[in-house]
């Protein structure tokens, strides 16, 4: 079990409780072993995907073969750590008007897995302190 | 270890053959936690009883299919579980949930499965 985990909030959906990000191990070990691509790769599918769904042409929506591709073929970006993999999964897997955007207070913080509370009562209360 | 890369999959009689895309063993109570997957680099408990599942790579087609598992240790429960309605998967993740139908409630469970085939 990888070692951190994310708590975020989204600042769009204000009622909702604070979210934990769980890193798969599988995924972890390829991040260290240095097989992930550029994060600019996910970001163009998710541009492109992200503009299907403003042009309200998301059920009919297929990424562009070669840029899809680019997931295997663009050139390896080394070993990460596992800190940095997971500034690496917060780029590629958070929402990213959560973390590129400027807040009056935290919206996302990496904690170690075992001080999330395994309550979920509690930890559907939870909130990020500024 | 040999990888064979193709594009399309079929049978020699020409039937199309469509692949597990990715898959996700987790538990869903206390800690959530991952036991084992493929082509998820992780997932997000969303709340009780609702999860999001993200893919390593995305896949190619922004409607694709997911099926799901789950297990309650509760009693007095009917379980259900199912992608969430009105949350559309996109390429790169889809939303799930647990839950009771007996009071349309959701459920945090154990040993959620979740398969996407695109």
């Amino acid at each position: 079990m990888g070692n951190y985990r994310v708590i975020y909030e989204d600042p769009e959906q204000p009622e909702q409780p604070a979210m934990v990000l769980v890193p798969s191990d599988n995924w972890l070990e390829e991040a260290k072993a240095g097989l992930m691509p550029p994060i600019s790769v996910y970001w163009a599918l998710q541009d492109d995907e992200q503009q299907a769904i403003a042009e309200g042409r998301h059920d009919t929506f297929k990424h562009d073969p070669e840029k899809h591709a680019a997931q295997w073929t663009a050139p390896r970006i080394g070993p990460l750590t596992e800190e940095e993999a997971m500034e690496y999964l917060i780029m590629k897997d958070i929402p990213r008007h959560i973390w590129s955007v400027e807040y009056n207070r935290p919206m996302f913080k990496i904690v170690k897995t075992a001080d999330v509370p395994s309550d979920r009562q509690f930890r559907n209360a939870w909130r990020l302190a500024a | 270890m040999s990888t064979l890369k193709v594009d399309n999959l079929q049978t020699t009689g020409g039937a199309g053959i469509y692949p597990t895309r990715a898959w996700v063993n987790f538990n869903g109570t206390g800690t959530v936690a991952i036991t084992n997957s493929g082509n998820v680099s992780s997932i997000t408990d969303v709340t009780t009883g609702k999860y999001t599942v993200n893919y390593s790579t995305a896949v190619p087609y922004a409607v694709h299919s997911t099926t799901m598992s789950a297990v309650t240790t509760g009693f007095n429960m009917q379980a259900n579980c199912s992608p969430l309605v009105g949350v559309a998967s996109t390429t790169t993740s889809c939303s799930v949930g647990t839950g009771n139908s007996i009071n349309a409630t959701f459920v945090d469970m154990i040993n959620i499965n979740v398969v996407c085939v695109s």
